[in-house]
């Protein structure tokens, strides 16, 4: 039996677009979180949500439905802001705000979330690399959670205190200041985060040549953004900004 | 002689524009401008490699690897199916990494001639061809063990699609542009010495239900199926094709370019009495 090159194109429709279809129907084709993690299938905690399954893309209303943990609770113990807006809030973005952690070797995300879960809930969870958490939500935990020594000693030894690491302009549920004059507007735009690119500097005005100075080196991609450039140079990010943000500061 | 397979040129342009614009509309959904009735699903949700890393965790521990969904999955069986019965189909017929390598090295082609896809000894390309089950082991290894993507800092297909919207590594952009500079001068290079995906797709040749195979009592040996092919396989030495690096593509065939009807041809066999 032999097949053409057109019966071979027919088939390959047949089969890509009939198991999209099939999937789609039976409800299975699934191309991005559902916002519910997998349960555990088996043992104490069978029909459990599993903390590890717990996404980036999950809003903190998210897992407080999930796993029954006050929103009130999680704000706080990410120290976030009372005015933050949990639905809208993702565990991812907690990478943005505390963005200036990676100088540190460190991280407060998505693990974060998951790890906190697992301990206010006593749901089992492995921990595959180290997991930082806020001193908050160690307190949190250390006030609410029914913690093993082991656990506690983990907490203790990997809380770290972020007010020295975050970066406000991403904390974007901040509540905003009310401000009708169209200059401030513009030069609050001009906060230098862990996302503002080379780009954004100079489309602000910043001359290629000051911020040139200022990294000690030439500007090889001007689409990449400040803090990758600085991680991958090995230069102070924190150092940097502020240079950078009294240049952006002066064009007012 | 036909150099080119129309139907599989149709599908190729298909695919790569309809990839495409799932890719700009993912982002166009970001911003609230989304194209309605078009999937605006990530990348990585599209990928039928996203199956393949993912099955260890999935397996272990059922859950899936960061950033992939069951769609990677229903993807990969289907390309599996494909596969069983008529090879890495995926690679010669659908993916876009592929298509573009292809259409650079037609200028490739126009410029080096003869010499194009005939730079490297063959004694050195056909062990530089098994690089990619080495990158198939490290890729599936490395996931397996940290259940994070790490691939996309350096996938060369997820840089092509999303390059402009500032989320692509540098070493993915890196490769991008080294595949591109290199399909220039040899046909499909990330296919033949890096793609993992083709790797594994290509351990179905041995076994595909349709091979290729050319019929020695009506062939000429005039050797034209041998110097089309874009993957290098000396097709006119060979009756049956089970070579791990054939795509599918059927250049080769009678409706390609062998210039003998019912000579080369995608088929089921007899037995194997071949090579």
């Amino acid at each position: 039996m032999k097949i053409d090159s057109k019966r071979l194109g027919f088939m390959l429709f047949i089969v890509v677009f009939g198991s999209v279809a099939v999937s789609s129907i039976s409800g299975y084709w699934q191309t991005e979180s559902t916002k519910t993690p997998i349960a555990f299938e088996s043992g104490e905690f069978e029909g459990m949500p599993n903390p590890a399954d717990i996404r980036g893309s999950y809003s903190f209303s998210d897992v407080s439905e999930v796993f029954e943990i006050p929103v009130e609770d999680l704000i706080e113990a990410f120290a976030l802001p009372q005015g933050t807006d949990p639905e809208e809030f993702k565990n991812k973005d907690l990478e943005l705000i505390y963005g200036e952690l990676e100088q540190e070797s460190t991280e407060i995300g998505n693990g974060s979330v998951k790890l906190f879960a697992a301990l206010y809930t006593g749901l089992p969870y492995e921990i595959d690399e180290v997991t930082y958490l806020p001193l908050e939500a160690v307190g949190i935990l250390k006030r609410k959670a029914d913690l093993t020594e082991e656990q506690l000693l983990y907490i203790e030894s990997n809380g770290i205190d972020v007010s020295k690491y975050r970066i406000e302009e991403n904390m974007t549920d901040e509540p905003e200041e009310p401000d009708s004059e169209e200059s401030k507007d513009e030069s609050a735009e001009r906060l230098i985060s862990g996302k503002t690119t080379f780009a954004e500097l100079i489309e602000w005005g910043i001359s290629v040549e000051t911020i040139e100075s200022i990294l000690e080196r030439e500007i090889p991609d001007e689409s990449a953004s400040v803090r990758d450039f600085c991680t991958q140079e090995e230069i102070e990010f924190s150092v940097v900004k502020e240079k950078l943000q009294e240049e952006a500061d002066a064009l007012d | 002689m036909k150099t080119t397979i129309k139907a599989r040129t149709y599908v190729q342009i298909f695919f790569f524009l309809f990839i495409a614009a799932i890719a700009v509309n993912h982002g166009l959904e970001e911003t609230g401008q989304g194209i309605p009735f078009l999937s605006a699903a990530s990348l990585h949700a599209l990928c039928p490699f996203g199956g393949v890393v993912t099955i260890y965790q999935k397996i272990s521990t059922g859950l899936f690897v960061q950033k992939i969904h069951e769609s990677s999955l229903v993807l990969l069986y289907s390309v599996i199916v494909l596969a069983l019965f008529f090879g890495p189909v995926f690679c010669g017929w659908v993916c876009p990494l592929g298509t573009l390598q292809e259409w650079i090295g037609k200028l490739g082609k126009k410029i080096f001639k003869r010499k194009y896809n005939n730079f490297i000894p063959y004694s050195i390309d056909s062990k530089l061809r098994y690089i990619r089950y080495i990158v198939l082991g490290i890729v599936v290894y490395m996931t397996a063990k940290t259940a994070v993507l790490l691939f996309v800092n350096v996938d060369p297909y997820y840089a092509m699609f999303n390059f402009w919207t500032g989320e692509v590594a540098l070493p993915a952009l890196a490769v991008l542009a080294l595949t591109m500079a290199g399909s220039l001068f040899v046909e499909r290079p990330w296919c033949k010495y890096a793609c993992p995906f083709g790797a594994f797709l290509g351990i179905f040749n041995l076994f595909r239900i349709f091979q290729i195979r050319r019929n020695d009592s009506t062939c000429i040996n005039c050797g034209a199926c041998g110097k089309a092919c874009p993957m290098n396989i000396r097709v006119d030495e060979k009756k049956t094709i089970r070579d791990h690096q054939c795509i599918s593509c059927m250049i080769c065939t009678s409706e390609g370019v062998c210039p003998v009807p019912d000579t080369v041809e995608l088929k089921t066999g007899g037995g194997r009495d071949e090579n």
